[in-house]
């Protein structure tokens, strides 16, 4: 028999506010233990939750990309559970009016397009961690992460494989990158996924047991685990052991690339949801929604489209260039400046990935002034100086944040391009070599190379090529 | 010197005829003859809090009415550095780091807080609650506590002091310990009318650390005068009372009609649900607000556990008392799945149809009337029924966020006025018109 698995995710971004979600903590990550706390987060009696703004506007900013319906009035919950990392032994989330509903997110795999549907976006505070010291053999807490701001993101059960996962992740993640939501990184834990899987026959409409494996941050166990669990799933049913299948939360074990399940509770938890009284409804106005959508920037499938399509940058240019905002970055400030746009591409994908390369950068880590690399692309345009002097400026730009026009001035780099004076250098220097002229017009073209080069190297390596080559051809017909 | 005017004693000390020391001895000297009705007194951070306001009246700083006058906060109200157990061993030795927003505001405004006065365990019915009993006693001039559904205005009404329970969100909730969010409130008692409304104007306004907090002031009643207003006497609780609570009810409707008001009575039958949508809403926001109390972090622990749920169930079976973990279970049952719509869910629709009733009821009268306590009040009741069926005429104006003026009477008993929602200095201009003859200056 052929069989489907049908999986929904619930991911946990972590928001990039600089502040936490009810109180005037620093989101830091690292530190040490309990140093980005006050009573709020720690969970005194006698403190109130106030919430961050920001959270709400990124809330509402996710809501745009995935194209959610906003509710405009939006409430906090309490999610009551005992646990000694969760400071108010509850935790306050979203349940009755989640800030969007009803979204959608286009993933592309092998098997081409598909849209995910979303159940809800919701915020929410992360709680602490428990950390275990085994000289004393007990357990301590840290409420550094205790109401840091979360987005859950909740899918429909709508993937029907790792690879639509992976591929699903990928995309919320540059998505909620290139808006600055979240940096999503997986390894710091600002992005974690749980994920609900089952296995039916194919065609079955019916849904089959469903496992839950939590806190997964890697898209390698995403996968290794979704792979597994599959298999165990189909296993069980292929051998008769369907009835073994229980509805529990497992743990996926990296290292033996297993899943276990995890100690089952008898009965699911009552979380005791009910309107947080601290904090009163939050009205989002639609001038709120507007000012917010018209701070988004382009997303990176808008700008891929807009390189390829506007711009004509080839699909290779276009993907590495939208692939990095600090690149696209660049590559709009040139064009904004009045490069041409394959002139900025050319200089980008070539000699500034180049220089990060040479300096062990990524992308998106390389620092570069857009303004300067605008500025020194200028002055070859303008043919103040040469594409060999440039590259030289341009590592000057780049490790030293020099200014290319003061720096060709104060080190003599304008090129020559008094036409007389090169003109009288081309006459020179044909009249020095009358053998190589010789050779030429007998048909050594590459004769005419060496040529240039004489030109080049009376003119210090600073004359405009193109003037060169046009006195050049005169004088050689 | 505790005879005289309070408020003439005050101008005393701003006119510098009087120091604050002077001032505020005789206090001193009460509390410490007897202290049982303070958690906490410290009569170096007194001597402190008094040399700092004297230098800043030296100094020429304009301060309020009340500046130099001896008053003291409840013990469910923050103060930096200070145990503040709010009645529970479950939360004994708890110490904040921070201070209540309306202990800044006293201190700010020139007042000496002389210290922390006990209540129930964390004033949730004020049933024991002796705190009012120092206005009495002259320890202090005035008191600040929290009333959620009457838990201080009928201890105060008990011991025959004035107590006025502030609109929902005048004064900040910021420091105050939780026991029912949407309805606690920083509340003022005192001996007099004078001081109810000098005490709240100390501690109301606007608090970003609080989200329910009000953006706006309480207008000030102006030249307000009760002559044509009219008066609603509610018949509902009128009909639960007894003959005191009648007789301060008639007493006071006599003079409401003596200062030119009109008096009707009126039937709000919806009120008659108070008590159990109150009961429903309270002890669920208390199951989330007391949760926080799991033995671990700070208060009480329980010296042997097995392991973390051993912790959690010993600690608080231990920590709290009777009453709060009868409130505790009873909430957190109205939350649980298959009772959340049938209890939870249906509180919040009877409070929407009490207050809806209410407003109504505005629409006719400016103030409505009640006695404070119904017949048969069991003050020594050990359930939390049996108390909270003791302030069940205080709830509806709790669940509404209206302000409610407590006015004491005979035996125990007094009169209930409530106003306005945000017209709470209309409503003590109501008050003193109810109560002429103890209306203070």
């Amino acid at each position: 028999m052929e069989y489907e698995v049908v999986i929904g995710l619930e991911v946990h971004t972590e928001l990039a506010t600089k502040t936490k979600i009810f109180c005037s903590c620093s989101t830091q990550f690292g530190g040490g233990a309990n140093t980005h706390i006050c009573p709020g987060c720690a969970g005194m009696p006698g403190t109130l939750p106030v919430v961050n703004k920001k959270v709400i506007e990124f809330g509402i900013a996710a809501a745009l990309v995935t194209n959610s319906k906003i509710n405009q009035y939006t409430t906090f919950d309490k999610k009551n559970y005992f646990y000694p990392d969760l400071a108010c032994s509850y935790q306050i989330t979203q349940l009755f009016h989640p800030i969007c509903v009803d979204g959608s997110v286009e993933i592309e795999t092998s098997q081409g397009k598909k849209t995910i549907g979303l159940k809800q976006i919701h915020m929410e505070e992360d709680a602490g961690k428990l950390k275990h010291d085994p000289f004393t053999d007990s357990s301590l807490v840290d409420y550094n992460r205790s109401s840091m701001p979360l987005l859950e993101i909740v899918s429909k059960p709508d993937f029907r494989s790792a690879e639509e996962v992976v591929a699903y992740l990928e995309k919320l993640r540059s998505m909620l990158k290139a808006i600055g939501v979240s940096d999503c990184k997986m390894q710091e834990g600002s992005m974690r996924a749980d994920i609900n899987l089952s296995v039916r026959p194919l065609g079955s409409t019916k849904l089959g047991v469903r496992a839950e494996m939590k806190n997964m941050n890697s898209l390698k166990s995403i996968t290794r685990a979704i792979e597994y669990e599959t298999a165990r799933h189909i296993d069980l049913i292929e051998s008769g052991n369907a009835h073994k299948l229980k509805q529990e939360t497992r743990r996926w074990d990296d290292e033996k690339g297993k899943t276990y399940a995890m100690r089952s509770k008898e009965n699911a938890q009552d979380y005791r949801y009910f309107p947080n009284p601290d904090l009163p409804p939050i009205v989002i106005s639609d001038e709120w929604i507007e000012r917010v959508r018209q701070s988004l920037p382009e997303l990176p499938e808008a700008k891929f489209a807009r390189y390829t399509q506007v711009l004509g940058l080839s699909e290779g240019d276009s993907r590495l260039l939208t692939g990095s905002k600090v690149l696209s970055d660049l590559c709009d400030h040139c064009i904004q400046a009045g490069i041409a746009p394959q002139t900025a591409a050319n200089w980008i994908t070539g000699e500034v990935m180049n220089l990060a390369k040479n300096d062990g950068k990524l992308a998106d880590d390389l620092v570069l002034r857009k303004e300067s690399l605008a500025k020194l692309i200028g002055l070859v345009e303008k043919n103040v100086i040469n594409r060999n002097t440039a590259k030289k400026v341009l590592a000057e730009v780049y490790h030293k944040d020099v200014d290319p026009e003061e720096y060709v001035n104060a080190n003599g780099l304008a090129m020559v391009s008094d036409k007389g004076a090169i003109e009288q250098m081309v006459k020179d220097v044909l009249a020095a070599n009358e053998k190589v002229v010789a050779d030429y017009k007998s048909g050594k073209t590459q004769a005419r190379g060496f040529l240039f080069g004489q030109i080049m190297k009376q003119a210090k390596g600073k004359a405009d090529t193109k003037l060169i080559n046009e006195l050049l051809n005169e004088q050689l017909s | 010197m505790t005879n005289q005017n309070p408020l003439a004693l005050a101008q005393a000390i701003r006119a510098g005829t009087c120091t604050v020391a002077e001032a505020i001895a005789p206090y001193i000297e009460k509390i410490e003859q007897d202290g049982s009705l303070f958690s906490s007194f410290d009569r170096e951070a007194a001597a402190a809090q008094i040399d700092a306001v004297q230098a800043r009246l030296r100094a020429g700083e304009a301060l309020s009415p009340l500046a130099g006058m001896p008053v003291a906060v409840t013990e469910t109200i923050c103060t930096q550095g200070e145990e503040t157990a709010a009645g529970s061993k479950m939360l004994a030795g708890f110490k904040p780091p921070f201070e209540a927003m309306a202990v800044t505001k006293l201190k700010e405004a020139g007042m000496i807080v002389l210290g922390k006065l006990k209540t129930d365990e964390f004033g949730c019915d004020g049933l024991g609650c002796t705190a009012p009993l120092a206005i009495k006693k002259g320890q202090v001039l005035l008191g600040f506590g929290c009333d959620t559904g009457g838990s201080l205005r009928a201890p105060a009404v008990q011991n025959g002091v004035y107590c006025v329970k502030p609109t929902y969100g005048a004064v900040s909730r910021a420091g105050l310990i939780a026991y029912a969010s949407s309805m606690d409130q920083v509340s003022v008692f005192a001996p007099d009318l004078a001081l109810c409304e000098a005490g709240l104007m100390a501690v109301a306004g606007h608090d970003p650390a609080d989200s329910t907090s009000l953006e706006t002031p309480l207008p000030p009643a102006g030249g307000f005068s009760v002559s044509g207003r009219k008066v609603g006497i509610l018949k509902e609780a009128l009909e639960e009372t007894d003959e005191a609570g009648k007789a301060a009810v008639k007493a006071a409707a006599d003079a409401f009609a003596a200062a030119g008001a009109q008096v009707m009575e009126l039937s709000i039958p919806q009120v008659k649900n108070a008590l159990a949508a109150y009961l429903i809403i309270a002890t669920a926001e208390a199951s989330g607000n007391m949760a926080r109390f799991d033995g671990i972090k700070y208060g009480y622990q329980t010296p042997h556990y097995e392991n973390l749920f051993d912790l959690y169930l010993k600690s608080r079976s231990e920590g709290f008392g009777r009453k709060m973990k009868e409130r505790l279970g009873l909430g957190s049952l109205m939350l649980s799945e298959g009772y959340y719509d049938d209890y939870y869910d249906k509180a919040m629709r009877v409070r929407g149809q009490i207050a809806a009733a209410v407003k109504a009821a505005f629409d006719q009268v400016d103030c409505l009337l009640t006695p404070v306590f119904p017949a048969n009040a069991d003050f020594d009741a050990a359930t939390l029924l049996g108390a909270e069926k003791n302030n069940r005429l205080l709830t509806a104006a709790s669940l509404t966020g209206r302000p409610s003026l407590v006015i004491p009477a005979e035996a125990q008993n007094g009169v209930q006025l409530i106003g306005r929602y945000m017209e709470d200095l209309t409503l003590l201009a109501f008050g003193r018109a109810a109560a002429p003859e103890r209306s203070g200056v």
